[in-house]
């Protein structure tokens, strides 16, 4: 999706709607072909694959594919992630097909698989972002009322379009020290700085995320951005 | 329940706040089927409630079948050998059957045949060797050995010269030495047998266990005790039986020539055919002379300076021969009084 995340004056939002309207026309939406087989005939497959039949275990990709794909872009939030899910989990499932069951529901036991391989994805991806709600900490000061506004994603995206505004020394001491964990005395050998330069550094590229969260009214952005996907 | 999977329906629709992502993270690393069960839910629901694009997962379905292609080539190649192995497996008993059957013939030929070995040591050199029952033979100089490539019942070996034997303990095949008209019977022991066809006497010496020592027409039988040595007079056929240090006799296998109180008689003999040699003695009143001297690795000239150094004689060299075939002949040294 195209989220805009800009300081949203009137002229800008116009052009923006403007925009977000050209290219849902441009692209051929549908729903989702699910259900489109009957359970019998994804009980025949289920047999035929469990024999070793390729054209059953294509079929049955051509099948699940998509709804595999978006049930784990969802959650992985990355493209590379979710083609990754789709295809570790067939595979897996044609390793495993002597173990498959016609009788027990197909759909459920490729989850399974899927589940796995997704758990696994997640768990990675969450501890790999506990540095970003580090510094999403400190640059918000959460309350009761702001923890629980549904905006969170749209956060932590933001900051990351302020980081690639900043002056190249800032952003690079920055990522080292907040994305990826080091120290300003580790920093400060890695780029044959002084430990002050690095501080100074980090406190300036500090101050420039907080001033411009806080003078572009995050509330605003969140609703502007909830009633853009409402359209 | 229910709000659970509201929130990951939430965070599904990247649509969360800062407490459901806390949420979410602590259900997964709680690792309990709570997170398992939920999203199963989720997935039953899910049709696609959004609007969506195809997305184009071809590359993917490609890439599968390739990866599977190449899978069942696998198999077929183990499947292969699974059934190669079978026939292995059958095939491997008939086969070590059949060649041991033609090894233990291939040897009953050899013994059928009486295919003998012969092994000789020149003059100056000493030869080791392993008969087939697993005895060891060191040979001195100038001396020959023969024996059957396989032993029947006994084990029977021809000697003639000097050689140390080590018998392997077999009780029921007796090992048996001729040397000349002697016959030399021994189970598992280690003697020393001197059998010179130009030695006047056959000498035998037992280091360890016991031998029985007879000749050919059965006057003399003796059964010999270690530490003693036996000489046979080949003309008068008499014995002479005397307790002696055995181990200076076998000395010569660890390249040693011991000398025990030897008259010079013995120790030109016996140098002669150590160092492949000929000695001439000049003048008969040296005979009386006895020696006590351990040699090892000297040359001739170091050890017969070391024997001058304890009795008075003189020794030269004299030019080496040439004989009618253009070789030469062996050096020799003549011993006189000074």
């Amino acid at each position: 999706m195209i989220i805009p995340i800009r300081r949203p004056n009137d002229r800008q939002c116009t052009q923006a709607l403007h925009k977000y309207f050209i290219y849902l026309e441009s692209i051929n939406f549908h729903t989702l072909n699910v259900d489109n087989c009957s359970s019998d005939i994804i009980r025949d497959w289920v047999t035929s694959l469990k024999e070793g039949d390729r054209k059953a275990f294509n079929h049955i990709f051509k099948e699940y594919n998509q709804r595999l794909y978006y049930f784990s872009l969802g959650y992985l939030k990355s493209d590379k992630d979710a083609e990754e899910i789709v295809q570790d989990t067939f595979l897996k499932l044609w390793e495993r097909r002597f173990f498959l069951k016609p009788e027990l529901s197909f759909h459920a036991y490729l989850f399974k698989i899927a589940f796995n391989f997704i758990q696994k994805r997640l768990l990675k991806k969450v501890k790999n972002e506990e540095l970003k709600n580090d510094l999403a900490d400190e640059l918000i000061n959460f309350d009761d009322h702001t923890s629980k506004l549904l905006n969170y994603h749209f956060l932590l995206e933001h900051i990351n379009l302020l980081i690639v505004k900043l002056p190249y020394r800032q952003k690079q001491i920055l990522e080292l020290c907040k994305l990826d964990g080091y120290t300003s005395a580790e920093i400060s050998e890695m780029l044959n700085l002084s430990i002050k330069t690095v501080e100074a550094h980090l406190t300036a590229a500090l101050k420039f995320l907080k001033e411009r969260l806080q003078s572009e009214k995050f509330d605003d952005l969140l609703l502007f951005a909830l009633i853009f996907r409402k359209k | 329940m229910n709000n659970k999977l509201n929130l990951l329906k939430r965070y599904f629709n990247n649509k969360y706040s800062k407490n459901d992502s806390l949420e979410l993270k602590r259900m997964l690393e709680m690792h309990d089927s709570e997170l398992e069960n939920l999203m199963l839910m989720h997935w039953e629901e899910f049709r696609g409630e959004k609007l969506l694009k195809e997305k184009d997962l071809s590359v993917i379905l490609n890439q599968l079948n390739d990866d599977l292609s190449l899978k069942s080539q696998v198999r077929t190649v183990t499947k292969f050998y699974r059934h190669f192995s079978k026939i292995a497996a059958i095939l491997i008993f008939p086969l070590i059957l059949a060649f041991g059957t033609l090894y233990f013939q291939f040897n009953e030929y050899l013994a059928q045949k009486n295919v003998f070995i012969e092994v000789t040591s020149p003059a100056g050199l000493r030869t080791s060797l392993n008969l087939p029952d697993g005895s060891t033979v060191w040979l001195n100089g100038n001396s020959q050995i023969l024996y059957p490539a396989v032993f029947n019942k006994k084990r029977n070996v021809e000697l003639k010269g000097e050689a140390f034997f080590k018998v392997k303990s077999d009780k029921d095949h007796p090992f048996f030495v001729l040397a000349n008209d002697i016959n030399v019977r021994a189970t598992g022991t280690e003697f020393d047998v001197l059998a010179y066809e130009d030695d006047p006497e056959i000498s035998v010496i037992l280091k360890e266990g016991k031998v029985d020592v007879s000749d050919v027409q059965q006057t003399v039988n003796k059964k010999m005790q270690a530490g003693y040595l036996l000489k046979y007079n080949k003309k008068s056929l008499d014995i002479d039986y005397s307790s002696i240090n055995a181990t200076s006799y076998s000395g010569w296998i660890g390249g040693m020539l011991i000398f025990e109180n030897a008259s010079l008689k013995e120790v030109v003999t016996r140098m002669e055919r150590w160092y492949g040699v000929k000695i001439v003695i000049e003048n008969e009143e040296l005979l009386q002379l006895h020696f006590k001297a351990t040699f090892m690795n000297e040359s001739i000239e170091e050890a017969l300076k070391l024997l001058q150094s304890t009795a008075t004689f003189k020794y030269r060299f004299t030019k080496r021969q040439v004989n009618t075939d253009g070789t030469f002949a062996s050096p020799q040294i003549i011993i006189s009084k000074i």
